[in-house]
Parts: C-alpha cells; structure tokens; sequence
C-alpha cells in the first residue's frame, strides 16, 4: 500500500535524483529515482537524419512488430514477473518500454542487449505483420485518420505517416529492415531512459556496457518540412509547430494549447520534434465550435490559458515514471542538451506576437 | 503497434488513498464520500449515478442531454463553468451500461464551487432550446463497440423529453459522489449538506418514451467479432476468477488470443478479453477486429475450436503468466486490467479515474476494491480450475458482429 500513496503523492521530481551520461559513441542515458510501484526503461532509436521515403514507407513501423516479438519467450517472461513490454513508433522515433517490477530491472537489460544485436527480420515474419500492419490501419479512430490528412495538408509529400500501409510494408525485405536498424542502432541515435525506483549509478554503469559496443556516429543534418498548405475540418484544426527549440516554435505550441482550453472536450495531439511538426487540435463535443472560440475570445486571454496550459502539459508528462521516462528520453532522442526544464523555460518566454502570428493561421482554418 | 495496442483495456492499478468519511444515509440527500489523498493540488469530484432501465433511444436522448446540461445552468454561465474547473480540465462525462458518470477536477480548496457547479447541473441544467442540436459526434473508433454495453437509437430532441428524462434519472437515491483530494475531513460533507434544494422527488416513475426516431447509424466500418458469455454474477468471490481467465485469454503478448488469433490465424490484430457491465449485467467478453473474411461462419468455427485447443493444452507456466499479469495491474500499476466499465476508453492512473474506479465499485457492489485480496485469491487458483472456467467461457458464449 505504502508505494501506491508515495506514487500518487509525489508526482515532484528534483534534479539531484537524475544522472544524463553522454558516451563517446554519441549514445546517451538518462535516469531519474523516483519512488514508485515499477521502473520503466525505455529504449529510444532516433531516426532524425534519415526521415521515412515513399520508398520506405511503414518500414520502421514493421520492424517495430517484428523486434518487439523478436526474443523468444521475452514476453512471457516479463509478463509472468507483472511486467509488460509497450511499443511505439513516432515520425522521429521508435521506442520500447520495459515497465517492471523494481526487482526485475534484469529483463530490461536483457532485452535491450538482444534488440541492439538484431531486429529479427525473416522473410515469414515480414509476410505476417504486413497484413497486421494493413489491420492496423484500418483500425484508425477519426483523430488518428485526421491527424495523417492534416499532415499531409500542411507539409505534402514531407508529411508521410510512420505507420505506412499492407502494399507498402510488404515489399520489404530483410536485408532492407535490418539497414534501417543499423542506422538507428548507430550511438547518436540511441538513448536509454529510466524512471523509478532504480539506483542511478548501478543503473547507468549497466547501460554503459550495453551500448559500448554501438558504432560511434555523430548526427547528420536535420531534414527540415517546408509548410505547404492548411488543415481545418470539423471540429478540429491542424496548428503547424516549427522546431520545439525555436521561439516560433513555442510560441505556435502555446496558441495550439491555448485554443484546446477554450474548448469543450478537447483533444490535442502532438509530439515534440525539432524539424517541423504538428499540433492536432480538436474538440470531441459536437456542440462545441472552433470557429466561435476564435471568432469571439479574446486572443489576450488565450495567450495567457496556452502558456498555463502548455506548462501543465509538460508537467503532466512528467508525473509518472513511464511518462518522465519517454519525455525526457525523446527530447534527448532530438538534442542531448533539451530538457523539459528548458522547455518550460522557453514556454514561459513566449511573445504575444509570435502567439498571433499563429494565432491568425488557426482563425483562417477554423470551421 | 501504437501504444494503447499493448493489449487491453487500461484501467491501471489501484489502490492509492484511504476513505476517511463515510457520510449520510439520507436517501433524501445524494450521498457523498470522501476520500482522502495527501499532497495534492487539486481535488477530484466524481457523481455516478445509477442508471434505470434505459431503451436504447433514451440512451440517445441522456447522451446528448449530459452535453447540454454542463454548458450552463441558471446559477452557472458558460464562463463560470470553465472558471470553477481546473485551468485545463473539463467535465468527465461518459455512459455505462449501469450507470453515468458526472465528473470534475477543480484546484485544491476549491471543492465547495465544484460541488455547488455540480449541484446545479444536476438539478437544474438549462437545456437552452438553441443549444440542443441533434449532432453525431465528430469522433469514432472502430474498436469502440467492442467496449459498449448498450446500443444507441437516434432520436429526435427537444428540451421537454430531455429535461424530463433528466429529472427521472437525477434523483438523490441514484447518485453518490466522491471527493477526492487534500482538505480538511467532513469539509466537503458539510459543504454538500448546506446546498441541498433544488431535487425533484415527485417526477413520474415513469421515464418519457415517446422518441420519434431518426436515421439508424452507419455500421461499424470495420467488423468487430464479440463472443459474449451470459450475464453472469461479479462477486467477491469469482471476480478473482473472471479476471484471471481474461488475462490468460486476452491480456499481453502471450495470452491465448493473441497467439491464436493474432500470430497462428492473422485473423486480427487487436483482440481482448474482459469483464463489462451490459444492459443484462456483467458479462464476459472476447473481442476481435478484423475484417469481412474474417467474419465467415467457417472462420468463426475455426476460431473457437483453436482457442478451446489451445485453452485445453495450458500448462502451470501459462497459469504462472495469468497470475504475473494479474500481479501487473493489481500490483504494479500497470495499465492491463481486463474490467471495462463502459466509458469507451480507458482509465488513466490519475486521481480523477482513480476515485471514480474505486466509488464506482463501493456504490455499485457495496464493498472495498481490494486488489491485495483479489490477487490472492488468483493465486490460489488452480490450473484445472482456471482451465475448466476457460473453456465454459469459450463453449457458452454468443457470437455478435458489430
């Protein structure tokens, strides 16, 4: 009982219980102790410098199927301790999460040893989660469908999904998926995450020896997205969000959450990326209309609500382990040196001015 | 694979806070509860009200009319409803077969403005002729009939039908509300006590019916498969049972319908098995999405005959997984645990789904959810008695198509 009331009782976090090693090899871990119920590690593969093609369509979102079930009886294992392996695949990057009991840390690195070896490729296995990959597809809900048509909309051909489709994926072949996974398994794309009830020195020590062997790689260049057109639909809104790391970029996210307090039933969607990305911002209440907030609130008042807004979305993000342990692991999947601090620092730093420049482009989609 | 395909249905573990006041009895007076947690900002209000038999148009109706009514109130402008919540936060509303939930978040010391502002919605919402517009929601999930315990039928709206509905359901005998949250003990109780007016005990029991009906609603676009058990009785005693047969069938990477379903027959790929209360009671059920094909007469056929297959061949290590999962949700927090109460969604680990999971239990079944006690009880289940359960599940259960 006692961990459940310190878990829920502490969602406050201090610096002095977090450790960032950067390796020579350009990989990076991060770890924070908190008390909790469970320890959640979290294996990052960036894959910043080399954006999804046409002509590799979904091909990061197959290997994640296939190496999330590529260890024999990994699953059972983890799950038969109370644990679970969750994955997930971003425009930026790919993730695998080992949420364990505290004792049972050792199958996060035993699975994090086994994934860098290799993704698990076979020719069955790509015929087989093709049509998974199809299934999944269709299994889209309307925010999700919404999402892939605004980014589409706003960045064109540069704004291809991660996901990809059956035709797309099942082209692939083995030697294909495992040259992406050598390129995100290189160190500056690698970064180990951890939050929880973890010693953060024994933990770091043992993800050291883990990724010593990655080959040392320094970043490419970032590929930017030129904005293209516009989305608005019913309901909802597409909010372009240059770099998180730029003042444009902060300013245009605080317009995005100061329009989804304004509204009944919001939903916001959006992951940070430092090249171009996208804020979805909708409402789920079919009484609610967009176009009146814009057309009647002052922007004042929204400018004043998004900055609240988007500092509570970062500090929510930060209130659970496995959440602490994704959000500080993909921001240093983007730049080792960006941290929600400095987010919230810039979040704080926001002009009225930059707000309405976005503020304008929601008011010119808002149906 | 997206993150909620890590399986199932995400209510997170509990139990996190300690009930400090079990207030009045005074069936003339919604009863409250409060629940105490140290250290937090803001303070969590959940009303769950009970809900009657419904026909599925009045569904439709308290649906809608749940969205109206939180837009404003007599006492309550349309500012006002958003200055007393928590900068950020907005009403929970969700319908369950059983019952409807009503709830709040507002900052720390701010519980009396949030019991007032749900006060009026529940006694007195304005239902404005202007804001009550028939209107589909804009959002839709494939998978969301695999959650849903009840069917809705459009019907045509009206203030009249709606305020009347409103008030047969909004009696004092059928809510119950939790305040959950740092504060003073009893403060919250004496705040409710001192506002309560405004009920209406002398509505017709009979609730409204005459719903001209609209249009029926698109089909699902994908086929979502249901084998649903009959109703059956969620006590103490087999709860422990019901969720360990739903995490050996349908919760995790390595649970029978996954490797059945998923990786043998390519037939789906999202597949569950839970507990859900429905119109007729609870009821267990094992869920598929998949397609045209794979809603053939032979392919379901196929279906059943591999899953009591491979539910006849579990051994100890395969109990061993059922029991860690359930050691998961009921002692780690993870998000697996196979009970849908019918919001469509899942529960986050948060104070506000948290209080609503644990009084939604205590109203409905009159007793504590104690997950030290149900996973004991799970681990004292034998691998003979789990399978026997298994396959009763899959040879009784009804198939439906959504």
């Amino acid at each position: 009982m006692i961990p459940f009331l310190i878990a829920l009782a502490s969602p406050q976090y201090q610096e002095s219980d977090q450790l960032k090693t950067l390796l020579p090899n350009g990989a990076v871990i991060f770890c924070e102790k908190r008390e909790s119920p469970f320890v959640s590690v979290q294996l990052i593969l960036s894959n910043r410098d080399f954006p999804d093609l046409p002509s590799n369509y979904g091909y990061r979102h197959l290997i994640e199927h296939i190496a999330a079930r590529s260890i024999p009886g990994h699953d059972l294992e983890i799950e038969s301790s109370g644990g679970f392996l969750f994955c997930s695949t971003s425009r930026d990057w790919m993730r695998f999460e080992w949420r364990l009991p505290p004792d049972k840390l050792s199958l996060a690195y035993k699975g994090i040893g086994q994934l860098l070896k290799d993704c698990g490729a076979t020719e069955d296995l790509i015929k087989r989660e093709s049509i998974l990959v199809g299934r999944e597809v269709d299994l889209a809900s309307t925010p999700e469908i919404a999402s892939k048509q605004a980014w589409k909309s706003v960045y064109g051909a540069e704004g291809i999904d991660p996901v990809g489709n059956k035709e797309s994926v099942s082209g692939a072949k083995p030697d294909d998926l495992r040259g992406l996974w050598r390129q995100m398994t290189r160190g500056s794309n690698v970064v180990i995450s951890a939050c929880g009830t973890l010693d953060q020195k024994l933990f770091t020590s043992s993800c050291k020896d883990l990724l010593s062997g990655l080959m040392t790689s320094k970043p490419g260049p970032i590929a930017t997205r030129a904005i293209d057109g516009s989305f608005g639909a019913a309901g909802m809104v597409g909010v372009p969000i240059p770099s998180i790391t730029t003042k444009q970029g902060v300013n245009a996210l605080v317009a995005a959450f100061g329009l989804a307090g304004r509204l009944n039933r919001p939903f916001i969607t959006y992951t940070p990326s430092i090249r171009s990305g996208m804020a979805l911002v909708g409402t789920t209440d079919p009484y609610d209309s967009i176009k009146q907030v814009v057309d009647v609130e002052d922007p004042a008042i929204i400018f004043i609500l998004g900055r609240i807004n988007a500092i509570e979305w970062v500090k929510s993000r930060l209130s659970t382990p496995d959440g602490a342990a994704e959000f500080n692991g993909t921001l240093l999947s983007l730049s080792p040196s960006l941290r929600p601090a400095k987010l919230i620092e810039s979040i704080e730093l926001a002009s009225y001015a930059g707000f309405l420049r976005t503020w304008s482009l929601i008011k010119g989609v808002a149906q | 694979m997206e993150p909620h395909q890590r399986c199932c249905a995400v209510i997170p573990a509990f139990v996190f806070f300690t009930q400090i006041t079990v207030s009045n009895q005074v069936s003339s007076v919604p009863e409250i509860r409060e629940y105490a947690v140290p250290g937090r900002d803001s303070v969590a209000i959940e009303a769950v009200v009970k809900l009657p038999d419904l026909n599925s148009s009045q569904r439709y109706v308290l649906a809608q009319a749940m969205q109206v009514a939180v837009q404003m109130t007599p006492e309550f402008g349309n500012r006002d409803v958003l200055h007393v919540q928590k900068t950020g936060t907005r009403f929970r509303l969700y319908m369950a077969a059983d019952h409807v939930r009503i709830g709040l978040t507002v900052d720390k010391g701010d519980f009396g403005p949030g019991l007032s502002l749900l006060h009026s919605v529940l006694t007195e919402p304005s239902f404005l002729a202007d804001t009550i517009k028939a209107r589909r929601s804009r959002m839709t999930s494939p998978w969301g009939p695999a959650y849903r315990g009840f069917d809705l039928q459009e019907a045509e709206l009206n203030h009249d039908t709606m305020a009347a509905l409103w008030q047969g359901i909004m009696r004092p005998k059928n809510i119950s509300v939790a305040v959950a949250g740092t504060f003073r003990g009893n403060a919250p109780t004496e705040k409710w006590r001192s506002m309560q007016t405004g009920w209406v005990y002398d509505a017709p029991n009979q609730l409204p019916l005459s719903y001209p009906l609209l249009a029926k609603p698109l089909p699902n676009p994908l086929p979502i498969i249901v084998y649903d058990s009959k109703p059956i009785t969620v006590t103490r005693a087999s709860l422990a049972s019901y969720l360990l047969a739903a995490n050996a069938l349908g919760v995790g990477k390595e649970s029978v319908q996954w490797l059945v379903a998923r990786e043998a027959m390519n037939l789906s790929y999202r597949q569950e098995a839970f507990l859900l209360p429905t119109v007729q009671g609870w009821r267990f059920r094992m869920a598929y999405a998949t397609d045209e094909a794979g809603t053939k007469a032979e392919v379901l056929a196929e279906l059943r005959t591999k899953l009591r297959a491979k539910c006849e061949s579990l051994t100890q290590a395969d109990l061993n997984h059922a029991v860690g999962i359930g050691s998961g949700y009921l002692a780690y927090q993870m998000p697996t645990l196979p009970l849908l109460l019918g919001i469509g969604e899942s529960l986050s680990n948060d104070l506000n789904d948290q209080t609503y999971l644990r009084h939604y239990w205590r109203t409905m079944y009159g007793f504590d959810w104690d997950a030290e006690s149900i996973l004991l009880q799970m681990k004292g289940i034998t691998l003979p008695e789990m399978k026997k359960l298994l396959i009763q599940l899959i040879d009784e259960s009804d198939v439906r198509i959504y």
